[in-house]
């Protein structure tokens, strides 16, 4: 199999170019492999992320054959191609060969408050028991959850291709999976976050992130999930949804059958 | 929270400019809706209303109809013009600049097709 794989050294070249290379393959081997063996045996000077080689981490992200992938997830033999061509992920700026600079994937989901916010905070910084939440609670955000933060969303997202103050999808989309998590009480302070010009209402609902996402994530429905509730909140319509308590403490009850005292009397 | 109010009256808007601009399609081609134009006139002429000839050229709420046209649809198509803008503007000092121009313009627009309809009224 052919690599062609896009190469930039800030300190040498003026800007990116092309390099081929051909590697070995088994059936199973993945884009990650293929470029670790690159390294290995080719160019030790070829540069990418990696870490977790089973597509949880979300380091490996690039565009593969014109589409944004994981690498650890994108088998040889499945991308049927008799060329791969390797880029770094689009968008963004680049470090070095396929390294890129993601500091506006975690810039912007740093700017939407991405933890839980309470208004008891005796009860945060010194929990007592754990906050109550059904399973059809916990349905409402749970695949959002699932967000590995690779930005290959970002990557895809032709408004941020173009609007680069845009906070993205991925930082979008959490805000929505912080707000419908009922245990927190923090859409107050996240909505005039994502109410801006370049929030949740830049977005053309192109859906190119959620056809992207490499683990089922569907921030274009959670970008219009925000929406909704933003216009609820602008209206004044709707129920307003009481936070999860803290669980109670389990009741004591008294025993069903008289137990005789074990306990030896000295 | 002001872009959220923004948007929502996009969404109106749209749906009203569809409205308005039937309305305004049989006003300006009767030809082959006076036929519906006369059924509204029998039905309307049940409960002591004549909303066919109002709207007709010349009529009273033809004027109001364009006045209201003229709003909405400057409205709608300024903000959708103004998404697109903010989205290569390089700053949010830019953005605003931008906001702004699109509103003077948009008033402009507004009095000048307000001003034709007044010295230029149909029929």
């Amino acid at each position: 199999m052919i690599f062609r794989v896009q190469r930039y050294d800030p300190e040498k070249d003026q800007s990116s170019h092309f390099q081929e290379f051909i590697v070995f393959w088994k059936p199973g081997d993945t884009v990650l492999d293929g470029l670790m063996y690159i390294k290995e045996n080719l160019d030790s000077t070829l540069a990418f992320r990696s870490n977790c080689r089973m597509f949880v981490c979300g380091s490996c992200a690039m565009f593969i054959n014109g589409y944004p992938r994981l690498a650890c997830h994108s088998q040889i033999e499945e991308l049927d191609s008799k060329k791969l061509t390797v880029r770094p992920l689009p968008n963004f700026p680049i470090v070095k060969d396929l390294v890129p600079a993601l500091d506006a994937v975690f810039d912007n989901h740093r700017a939407i408050k991405p933890y839980i916010i309470r208004h008891d905070t005796e009860e945060m910084e010194d929990p007592s028991a754990e906050f109550a939440q059904l399973p059809k609670e916990l349905n409402e955000y749970a695949q959002f959850t699932h967000c590995i933060k690779c930005g290959i969303c970002l990557a895809a997202c032709p408004t941020f291709a173009s609007a680069r103050l845009f906070s993205g999808p991925q930082a979008l989309a959490q805000c929505y999976r912080y707000i419908a998590d009922n245990r927190d009480e923090g859409e107050t302070d996240r909505a005039p976050l994502v109410s801006g010009d370049h929030g949740v209402w830049q977005c053309h609902l192109a859906g190119a992130c959620s056809e992207s996402c490499p683990k089922g994530v569907d921030p274009a429905l959670g970008i219009q999930l925000l929406k909704r509730r933003l216009v609820r909140r602008t209206l004044r319509i709707g129920k307003k949804a009481r936070p999860a308590p803290v669980v109670s403490p389990p009741t004591e009850t008294k025993p069903k059958i008289p137990v005789p005292d074990f306990n030896v009397k000295r | 929270m002001r872009n959220n109010y923004l948007w929502l009256l996009h969404m109106v808007t749209g749906a009203i400019v569809v409205v308005l601009l039937g309305i305004h399609l049989v006003t300006l081609h009767p030809g082959g809706f006076l036929f519906i134009a006369s059924k509204v006139d029998t039905v309307m002429g049940i409960f002591g209303l004549q909303t066919a000839s109002a709207i007709r050229p010349g009529g009273g709420m033809s004027a109001s109809v364009y006045i209201a046209l003229l709003a909405f649809v400057l409205y709608h198509g300024i903000y959708g013009l103004r998404g697109i803008i903010l989205e290569i503007a390089p700053s949010d000092g830019a953005g605003r600049i931008v906001t702004l121009s699109l509103i003077i313009i948009g008033i402009i627009l507004f009095i000048g097709g307000f001003m034709s309809r007044l010295f230029f009224p149909q029929g």
